[in-house]
């Protein structure tokens, strides 16, 4: 039996491969990309509860998709795109259940491990007390560290509204700190 | 603290994604996309028509055979990815290049031979059904599961479970894996010939997590580089190169203390990769595995602890339900049945429809 060789195909290959019903291309598909997928998802979110639906969402919409897709080599953005639609539905609930959650947290004992999870509460009450238009584009862009363009495409706005949308973000974040 | 502090720490924040997690969530993809497809057909072929036609035939050979026994040497030679239909017993995914053939058919056993490629098993198990795969020499017991075998180079063998239970033999020793756990094992060439499904095994085993005993010939230090590559590729290893080859070169150091038998010295090893490296996702099922070890070491206590930090680091993670479960499980092989029956008790309540809701029930009871 012929060994095994490692052979890196690229995404347009997949993609085509994938359009076209082959189940394997979309799983190397998914491999490739569903960890970094799930990580965007959890940074917008700040809800690792969300994250398999939200990952699972964004790869069935993009197994329907992938046959009409018009430029496969920019495959990542275009799930990005997907995902941060579906995480934006997301937001809004998560940010009731968190503040609920806050404030059991508040008047129960704290102890070991849980701290990962309340800190990371923390950080998204933050996020929380903006607008989800604000804070898509501010997450986006200071902490997954994509373009203006790359913003604009992913979250269906024009760039100039971007841009204000990150300024707006970034004011009304820093007069939340200062209290931090 | 200010934006760029924010920013900072949210960027360091990473989900618990481990290779669990991302299989379950891949076959939810699946069906979720293959649903509208099922009403007109058994099995979906990527290939052309020889895999479809292969799929079909052995579709037919397990779907319809009832009773009988089908005869050996029936195989499919995949040439995408295929589904094939168990017929009563679930189904099987085929990988790219995968075969697999039908060893034996009874109405008490049904024999599996993987010659090579990678295929995921979704069994459901008959009562008084012996269900085997045997793949380059090593035989898979099936207690009822979702698991992954691979025929890897060299003729190692890849079992990963992603659900339930399986027995890996590989002629000289028996190792059940759980949840989450994988291991790569080659046959021993001593091996027992495979007891005679119809002579007296109809009785169906245990699905109770025993102690696990570990294979002499295991060779998992390859398994894990493997995993741990592809998550290189993603950019998503451990930060830092440097940590990231020293989390693998740890986990590899683990695989091979546990595969060797000595179960101490992997529990000490698992101790240190939690604190040495924190944030690595695999942390999650290194708990896991250090309560399964600490079990089979005797340590219930220890074990209990194990599983509740487990998923007290990841609440809502895909282990969580089963470290709730095998913490309460612990806590009463340990006598301390107050702990047992508040663990068992708090995982009725968060998970009512649970899979180990009757064994937490009689926990309670």
């Amino acid at each position: 039996m012929a060994k095994p060789q490692a052979v890196e195909i690229d995404d347009a290959t997949l993609v085509e491969r994938a359009g076209r019903g082959d189940e394997q291309a979309f799983a190397q598909i998914y491999c490739r990309y569903a960890r970094y997928i799930a990580g965007v998802a959890f940074r917008l979110t700040g809800d690792d509860s969300a994250v398999d639906d939200l990952v699972q969402e964004t790869f069935v919409a993009a197994h329907r998709g992938l046959a009409k897709m018009r430029d496969p080599e920019q495959l990542r953005p275009w799930l990005v795109t997907i995902a941060v639609r579906r995480s934006r539905r997301h937001i809004g609930k998560l940010a009731r259940a968190r503040k609920g959650r806050a404030e059991i947290a508040r008047s129960a004992p704290r102890a070991g491990d849980a701290r990962d999870t309340e800190r990371i509460d923390e950080l998204h009450e933050v996020l929380d007390r903006i607008p989800t238009k604000y804070r898509v584009p501010w997450v986006l862009s200071r902490v997954e560290g994509m373009t203006l363009n790359e913003v604009a495409d992913a979250s269906g706005w024009s760039v100039a509204t971007i841009k204000r949308r990150i300024a707006q973000a970034e004011q009304r974040l820093k007069r939340m700190l200062d209290g931090y | 603290m200010d934006t760029d502090e924010l920013a900072r720490r949210l960027r360091e924040q990473r989900a618990e994604w481990d290779d669990v997690r991302e299989r379950r969530v891949l076959n939810q993809v699946f069906e979720e996309t293959r649903r509208p497809r099922r009403a007109t057909a058994y099995w979906i072929a990527g290939g052309g028509i020889v895999a479809a036609a292969a799929c079909a035939l052995l579709v037919l050979a397990l779907g319809t055979g009832g009773d009988r026994t089908t005869e050996p040497g029936e195989d499919l030679t995949d040439q995408g990815t295929s589904i094939l239909d168990l017929g009563g017993n679930g189904r099987a995914v085929l990988g790219t290049d995968s075969l697999v053939s039908i060893a034996r058919r009874t109405p008490n056993a049904l024999e599996l031979d993987q010659t090579r490629g990678t295929v995921r098993y979704e069994i459901e198990r008959v009562a008084g059904q012996r269900i085997s795969i045997e793949a380059a020499g090593v035989v898979v017991s099936v207690v009822g599961t979702v698991f992954e075998v691979a025929i890897l180079e060299d003729g190692l063998v890849r079992v990963a479970v992603e659900r339930g239970f399986v027995e890996v033999d590989d002629g000289r020793r028996k190792v059940e894996l759980g949840r989450g756990e994988a291991i790569a094992v080659s046959a021993s060439t001593e091996r027992e010939p495979i007891a005679d499904a119809d002579a007296g095994e109809d009785e169906p085993r245990s699905e109770e997590v025993t102690a696990i005993t570990e294979v002499d010939d295991a060779a998992p230090a390859r398994d894990r580089p493997r995993s741990a590559k592809a998550n290189d590729a993603k950019g998503t290893a451990a930060p830092g190169g440097g940590a990231a080859d020293g989390a693998l070169a740890l986990l590899a150091e683990i695989d091979a203390a546990r595969g060797s038998g000595r179960p101490a010295y992997a529990a000490r090893l698992l101790e240190r990769f939690v604190r040495e490296f924190p944030k690595d996702p695999r942390v999650v099922s290194s708990l896991f595995t250090l309560g399964k070890v600490e079990r089979s070491l005797a340590h219930h206590e220890k074990a209990a602890l194990s599983f509740k930090r487990c998923w007290r680091r990841a609440p809502r993670g895909a282990l969580a339900e089963d470290a709730r479960a095998e913490e309460a499980i612990s806590w009463s092989n340990a006598g301390r049945a107050d702990r047992a029956t508040r663990a068992a008790g708090e995982y009725l309540r968060l998970y009512p429809d649970g899979t180990h809701q009757a064994r937490m029930q009689r926990l309670i009871e």
